[in-house]
């Protein structure tokens, strides 16, 4: 047998190359699954987030500011016509924190996130005293403006300008109320003529947007 | 005489030892082998071609959805989308069905998908088909709302 003593040191090679390829095997195991990603759930998850946010979504006023009311009344139904992707999949949509809708609960997931501005409509009431004031100044974007014109004794409120725009004019003088638009291209100056030592009120109701910025996330587990 | 001989066999010995190693060393290769490209490289190949696939087509949808411009009365868009040419070796194919879904198909069934696509309203249609070894362009025109995305390659 001295001949085929070196039979065992081939044993012993065989049994060292066997665990090695075996190792190589179960790393690359261990690597692959490291390695997989739902790329399914994020694109979902990235249409959702894209579509909500979108110019034309029923969800913004125009790209990236969204409207308050309307993501408040968010459902499941009105989401899969908007987004026939989100349809029948577990879905989560927080805004600032606080889930706007869920859906099927999904655990873990894929997230992703949105920074957003929510707008949300705030009525505003300012009151010009004509003995002290005869200008206001608004905010950008207010649109329509409800003016309520009430002038003291021997009071006469010929105009009411938007910039140097005339929104009202009545030489004879303006009373009662009126309802007028401010362009997004007029200055936000509004301003009243009315004759000297004048007196009265003229009150303006008008709905202000209040933005601010918040993270939306949509969280999908398919 | 005749049992000396016969007992003389010294000088095989070394001979039939090397038959053992090879015998050993053969199998061993021969099992290897057999282990790793009858089923652990196969498997690994089709579990990578499944996620290669799903990631191709979430690309692709990706891409198709993002082609579309913001709204506009008269659009015409091209936008080229760079896909793997083959997917576990195989070429493949990405058509639009029902305008608003991509399906996946490759030779091997294990492979594929279906992907719905999150489009605005005004997109009415969605055709075409891609193969994986043309260059594949998405071509969007129409405008207000009557958009058109079709699939083109090239």
């Amino acid at each position: 047998m001295r001949a085929q003593a070196n039979l065992p040191a081939l044993a012993v090679a065989v049994v060292l190359l066997t665990t090695g390829t075996v190792t190589a095997v179960a790393l690359g195991v261990d690597a692959f699954h490291e390695a997989e990603r739902d790329p399914v759930e994020r694109r979902v998850a990235e249409s959702v987030a894209e579509r909500l946010v979108a110019g034309d979504s029923a969800l913004t006023r125009r790209r990236g500011v969204l409207d308050g009311p309307a993501v408040d009344s968010l459902n499941g139904t009105t989401l899969d016509r908007m987004v026939p992707t989100a349809n029948g999949r577990s879905i989560r949509i927080a805004l600032g924190g606080e889930v706007v809708l869920s859906r099927g609960g999904p655990a873990g997931g894929t997230t992703v996130r949105r920074v957003v501005r929510v707008a949300r409509p705030v009525e505003r009431e300012r009151a010009i005293d004509l003995a002290t004031t005869r200008t206001v100044r608004l905010r950008n974007r207010t649109g329509r403006v409800a003016l309520d014109v009430e002038p003291g004794a021997n009071t006469t409120v010929s105009t009411v300008r938007a910039g140097r725009r005339v929104l009202l004019h009545d030489p004879t003088g303006l009373d009662g109320t009126a309802t007028v638009r401010v362009a997004r291209t007029d200055r936000r100056t509004l301003s009243v003529s009315a004759n000297e030592n004048a007196t009265g009120t003229v009150r303006l109701r008008y709905v202000r947007a209040n933005a601010s910025e918040a993270v939306l996330e949509v969280t999908v587990d398919a | 005489m005749g049992d000396a001989l016969a007992a003389d066999r010294r000088g095989v010995s070394s001979v039939v030892g090397k038959l053992y190693e090879l015998a050993i060393v053969l199998g061993f290769v021969g099992v290897v082998t057999a282990a790793l490209y009858g089923s652990a490289v196969p498997d690994y190949r089709t579990a990578t071609g499944v996620e290669v696939g799903d990631r191709t087509l979430a690309t692709a949808a990706t891409r198709v959805e993002a082609a579309v411009p913001p709204d506009a009365t008269s659009l015409r868009v091209e936008v080229a989308v760079d896909l793997p040419e083959t997917v576990a070796g195989e070429r493949y194919r990405v058509r639009a069905v029902n305008d608003s879904t991509l399906v996946f198909d490759h030779p091997d069934a294990a492979i594929g998908g279906r992907a719905r696509l999150a489009l605005p309203e005004r997109v009415v249609a969605v055709n075409g088909t891609w193969e994986s070894t043309e260059t594949t362009v998405v071509a969007v025109d129409g405008g207000g709302d009557d958009v058109r995305v079709r699939l083109v390659g090239r």
